[in-house]
């Protein structure tokens, strides 16, 4: 029997977990680094944009739903929903980082670490449940891997760690010395974890993924999987760390290598969505 | 009370009757059929096996699209049916990613081809995930699914499984049914005999 | 839509379908809330038991089309051009009277053509009598040649009535189906085989494609199109050889078994298999399967008549039935009967015999295809749709100027679409009674509007619907202005001052039912049928309806009209071993005209239930074939014959020969399968178009 690619999420899911997960290890790791020097100098502007990027995801994933407005209720199922959970996550994360630059606003510096920490927690949790999410649907093998919910979590991470090379760039915020480092050690899971993903046979992965990514976009779509997911997001980071740690060279390489894991993450996001496809239904096919 | 199906493939022709009837009383859109049959071939010419699989909806005991649904929109009803609240669903499909048997269908306007006039299409169910109720009105009132009803060759078995002295209830204990997906472990209440 | 109330006691109503005509399934109505709800196969049926098929139940969806005809039009401007005037009945039959009287002076009754589609209920007889009322020779019908007149004819011949149509299934032990899918197709017949089978009946199935009932044979035998008449002369060759058959059976009831032995050896298994492409040792299991299975019956369909040699191939199946001793007994097959009505299939009812033998001379294809077109002992003669397109276009051998059509679409539905189109828009005058706005329709003068069967009263009486017990049809709505068939000519004879026709649907209901002593009012007042057992065995007892009053395995009628009396069979005329030059080029045998179980002909593919179930016209292809030449599952792909090419979508499947691909019926547009067809070569003696077993291509489309 032929694969049945799934027909219902596409680009506009894959953006949202983009923007999600980018936000929020923007506004994670940020927090994170910002921590080791007790805060001090946090950009209102950078966590700004971690929460317009949460919130542009959320958009994207309002725009696709049959009735938006009924979005509200989508919080009553935390109990064995992920994404109800995720809706929860992802609200609690603006709230939190709403918080956040109000206290750093209004001067409340007793505040900042709390609401930090919160902050960090919540980013975390943004992270991680896009690949719980897709882990939860049992009859689409590529997503129904415990690999899943650590590839997102990780790509969100150093998504964010990207957006902030960027930022650190733009905004002078001084973090080249920690981001250099971070980079390339955060890309090494990565590249494993993207490894072992993909590289999981094909009796695990059920039986059309690989079949599903050439089926898409007339049997082209392999070729631009490899070029996007592998060659500019991971091999081109990877390069582009390595050499910035180990020359005296860091500026540009990092902002290649940051730029580039972006597009790469865009697109790997949107191959596992679309490459989807659900176990045959069948009674034949097993017996022969 | 367990209401559960039981369709014999040995019966079942493929001739659709149970499709047009389904979409006729449910006014389902174009290209959503809450049940249809499928077809499936095994072996090269000349020696083909063929079956015909009637799908629906199957009522799972462990239901998946229950698991995930955010707005509890999907839930269980006492006879064991799986059921959706049309008011709460709002429409993210997820559902449909975590159902096994292709049952459920996101109700979107879709032009049908030109000569062929637009129907209602489920209006009431607009940007919603729609699928099978085991025709539950009916139920309520002492009839029998549509699918069941239409079907000249006697494919589809309908009751309460609870029942001892029901239909369904002897030929689950004679008759060893299978159910499609059984390694999901989802427990669907429709078992098929005649696979072989 | 509204009810017509008059009939409805209460919000469940019986009655019979007559979509196709052929079954006419016992229905339940459901009304609610002032329209039709709902419709389910009634269960109390006496004779179809509750069998149901997705046409009856998305009738309800004839009720409410936007595109139901609701008066009469006329044209306005162009032919074709879709510019109508509304009119009412009295203005619109006078136009059509008027112009049929005017050619009928001016040229002859003969120059005006009454023609009709396929069997949809009794209005078919009717319509026959009001041809021959008018005066003209040239009624004819869409399927004719093609369909049920060469198997009527030869079973006719061979035992003086139709028992092919009529397995006993319900008794039978053994059923062989030969082209025929009565899942898709004979619902009440699919319902009782699919019993028989439950209970331990053995099936054999003989088919090109893999159809519904093929996938639950116990044999399937997958015939090469066009060859079957050879299928079933090897068949006979292993019965009388290995001495299978019922000799005190053939003793009793048949001759001619002396001749048929001799002419058998010819077909040995082996060299059947190399003919038919199936294999040697299926089709020595298959015969010897039903000649030792008693009893055993057949069911067959117009595919036996749309090759190039029909009568025979009926024939020689037919001949199976008759020398295992299975005609007239109980679970062979058995002969239709009236129940005590005024029986409509006879040359009587039509008054076939009131037309002048010099008219009956003029009859066009009388002198190339005597078996369809003259009259005869075995048939209902009618012209040739051909010779009828080219009389319109050369005016030889005598102009056409009229048509009057109703329930038919030519121009779709007959072979060689492009030349009947083409003699549609030229003849002069064209007047139709259809539901829609039809390929046909659209190139009328005149259209009037006909109801659909939930609109009508009437009988389930066509033969192929008489199965014991008469069934009674009620009128249940009514859209519009339309009206049913017997009604419009009741109408139309009124103002053409036909004598011997009916004031009114009702007054020929009344004719009909009067020997019954009641009124049809009456009748449909006292129940849903009337009772009448099925008969068997009265023609062992009393004889066959042949001049020999024996079965006539050999034929001595077909030989006195110049033909072979023994089946025999001939290459198609287009085939790998007949022309294997053409063959290079065109590699496919195709078979066309498969069905589909939503669809009846021509119709139905605007009805919106059905349509989104079937979207889109299949092609049945090897899946090897296929991947071979890139076609996917699904992938568009252009079949092309000699004359012409259509676009179809590919289903891949293994239940085809690599060789066969099967294209299916009645698509409108670039799908149509008799834009593949010519329509010159024709059947000796009959005049059919052979439809199977043809040859094409195939190609994936364009991406």
């Amino acid at each position: 029997m032929s694969p049945r690619l799934q027909a219902e999420w596409g680009a506009r899911v894959s953006l949202d977990f983009f923007f999600g997960g980018a936000g929020a290890g923007l506004l994670g790791s940020y927090l994170l680094i910002a921590a080791r020097n007790g805060y001090r100098g946090l950009s209102v502007a950078v966590i700004a944009t971690g929460v317009v990027l949460v919130l542009l995801g959320l958009l994207l994933l309002a725009s696709e739903l049959g009735r938006p407005a009924k979005a509200l209720r989508s919080m009553a199922n935390p109990g064995t929903s992920w994404m109800a959970r995720g809706a929860v996550f992802n609200l609690a994360l603006i709230a939190a980082a709403l918080l956040l630059i109000t206290a750093l606003l209004a001067g409340l510096r007793m505040l900042v670490p709390a609401v930090a920490m919160l902050t960090v927690l919540c980013s975390a949790l943004v992270a991680a449940y896009p690949g719980f999410l897709l882990f939860g649907a049992k009859d689409i093998r590529l997503w129904h891997s415990r690999l899943l919910p650590g590839l997102m979590f990780l790509y969100s991470l150093m998504s964010g760690l990207s957006l902030l090379t960027l930022a650190d760039s733009a905004l002078h915020l001084g973090m080249q010395a920690t981001l250099r480092p971070a980079a390339l050690i955060v890309m090494l899971p990565v590249t494993i974890l993207f490894v072992a993903f993909w590289g999981r046979s094909s009796a695990a992965m059920g039986c059309g993924c690989w079949e599903g990514l050439r089926r898409l976009a007339g049997r082209q779509l392999l070729a631009p999987f490899v070029v996007s997911t592998i060659v500019v997001g991971i091999l081109l980071p990877l390069v582009c760390y390595v050499y910035a740690a180990f020359s005296g060279v860091a500026e540009l390489p990092m902002l290649l290598g940051a730029v580039s894991f972006l597009a790469g993450a865009v697109c790997l996001r949107y191959f596992v969505v679309k490459a989807a496809s659900h176990e045959p239904v069948t009674f034949l096919a097993k017996r022969s | 009370m367990k209401y559960v199906m039981v369709i014999d493939l040995n019966q079942c022709v493929g001739c659709d009757t149970c499709t047009v009837a389904c979409k006729l009383d449910n006014q389902t859109g174009s290209g959503i059929q809450w049940g249809r049959v499928i077809e499936e071939e095994s072996g090269r010419f000349p020696e083909v096996k063929k079956l015909y699989i009637p799908i629906l909806c199957m009522h799972c005991e462990e239901s998946e699209c229950l698991k995930v649904c955010p707005t509890k929109a999907t839930y269980r009803d006492p006879r064991g049916l799986v059921l959706i609240d049309y008011d709460k669903c709002m429409g993210c499909q997820y559902c449909m990613l975590a159902c096994p048997y292709m049952a459920r269908h996101f109700n979107e306007a879709r032009t049908p081809p030109p000569d062929v006039p637009a129907g209602a299409g489920g209006d009431s169910r607009k940007g919603v995930v729609e699928k099978c109720d085991f025709c539950e009105d009916r139920l309520s009132v002492g009839g029998l699914p549509r699918c069941v009803e239409v079907c000249s060759y006697d494919a589809r078995i309908f009751g309460d499984r609870d029942d001892p002295g029901s239909r369904v209830a002897k030929l689950l204990a004679e008759e060893k049914p299978e159910v499609l997906k059984p390694e999901g472990t989802y427990h669907p209440s429709v078992y098929y005999i005649g696979v072989k | 839509m509204s009810l017509y109330r008059a009939n409805l006691q209460s919000d469940r109503v019986k009655t019979c379908c007559c979509i196709c005509g052929h079954n006419q399934c016992g229905l339940e109505v459901r009304l609610e809330q002032g329209t039709v709800k709902e419709i389910a196969g009634d269960a109390d049926d006496p004779v179809t038991q509750g069998s149901v098929c997705p046409k009856a139940l998305a009738s309800v969806q004839l009720l409410t089309h936007p595109g139901r005809l609701q008066t009469p039009l006329v044209r306005a401007g162009e032919r074709g051009g879709g510019n109508w005037r509304e009119a009412s009945w009295d203005e619109a039959l006078t136009i059509v009277a008027g112009k049929l009287n005017q050619f009928k002076s001016e040229s002859g009754p003969e120059s005006v053509v009454m023609a009709r589609g396929t069997n949809r209920g009794s209005w078919i007889r009717v319509f026959n009598r009001f041809a021959n009322l008018f005066g003209t020779p040239n009624w004819t019908e869409s399927g004719g040649a093609q369909c049920f007149t060469p198997r009527s004819i030869a079973q006719s011949l061979t035992f003086g009535g139709l028992a092919l149509e009529w397995p006993d299934l319900a008794n039978s032990e053994c059923i062989l189906v030969w082209g025929a899918n009565p899942p898709a197709t004979w619902p009440p017949k699919s319902k009782k085989l699919m019993a028989a089978r439950k209970r331990g009946a053995k099936l054999i199935v003989i088919d090109p494609v893999q159809s519904n009932i093929a996938a639950k044979a116990d044999l399937w035998l997958p015939v090469r199109p066009g060859s079957d008449a050879a299928l079933a002369l090897g068949m006979l060759h292993v019965i009388i050889g290995e001495r299978l058959y019922d000799r005190e059976y053939v003793e009793r009831y048949c001759v001619g078994l002396t001749e048929l032995t001799a002419r058998v050896p010819e077909y040995s298994p082996g060299k059947v298999s190399e003919i038919t492409w199936v294999e040697e040792r299926l089709i020595v299991e298959a015969a010897r399967l039903f000649a030792t299975t008693r009893p055993a019956c057949i069911e067959i369909a117009c595919t036996l008549d749309e090759v190039i040699d029909p009568i025979q191939l009926s024939r020689a199946v037919a001949l199976l039935a008759c020398v295992t001793g299975n005609i007239d007994v109980a679970g062979g097959n058995i002969f239709p009967h009236a129940a005590g009505q005024v029986s409509i299939d006879t040359n009587d009812f039509i008054l076939r015999d009131r037309m002048p033998v010099e008219l009956q001379a003029k009859r066009l294809g009388a002198d190339a295809y005597p078996l369809l077109s003259k009259n005869l002992p075995v048939n209902f003669p009618m012209a040739h749709w051909p010779a009828i397109l080219e009389a319109i276009l050369t005016g030889k051998p005598y102009p056409v100027r009229a048509i009057f059509l109703m329930g038919g679409n030519p121009a779709l539905s007959i072979a060689n679409s492009s030349r009947a189109q083409e003699a549609l828009r030229k003849v002069e005058f064209l007047a139709v009674a259809d539901l829609f706005m039809s390929k046909t329709a659209e190139m009328a003068d005149v259209v009037l509007p006909a109801s659909s069967w939930l609109e009508q009263n009437g009988l389930a009486d066509s033969s192929q619907a008489t199965y014991g017990p008469l069934r009674i049809r009620r009128k249940i709505a009514s859209v519009g202005e339309a009206v049913s068939d017997i009604e419009i000519m009741a109408r139309l004879a009124k103002k053409l001052k036909l004598p011997d026709f009916w004031d009114s649907e009702e007054e020929y209901l009344n004719y009909i039912v009067k020997p019954l002593n009641v009124t049809f009012e009456e009748l449909q007042a006292g129940g849903e049928s009337v009772p009448s057992p099925m008969i068997r065995g009265k023609h062992l007892q009393e004889g066959f309806r042949t001049p020999s009053r024996k079965i006539e395995l050999y034929s001595r009628r077909l030989e006195e009209w110049g033909y072979d009396p023994l089946p025999f069979y001939r290459e198609p005329h287009e085939s790998p071993y007949s022309t294997p030059e053409l063959a290079k080029q065109y590699p496919f045998v195709m078979t066309t005209g498969r069905r589909v179980v939503t669809y009846f002909h021509t119709g139905l593919r605007n009805v919106p239930a059905l349509r989104d179930v079937k979207p889109v016209p299949v092609l049945d292809i090897n899946a090897s074939t296929a991947r071979s030449l890139h076609i996917e599952d699904g992938d568009k792909v252009i079949v092309e014959s000699p004359y012409g090419r259509i676009s179809l979508v590919a289903r891949l499947t293994e239940g085809i020969h690599p060789r066969v691909v099967g294209v299916p019926h009645g698509w409108p547009g670039e799908s149509n399968d008799n834009l593949l067809m010519n329509n010159e070569v024709c059947s000796l003696g009959i005049g059919t178009t052979p439809l199977r077993g043809t040859l094409c291509n195939v190609r994936r489309a364009q991406r």
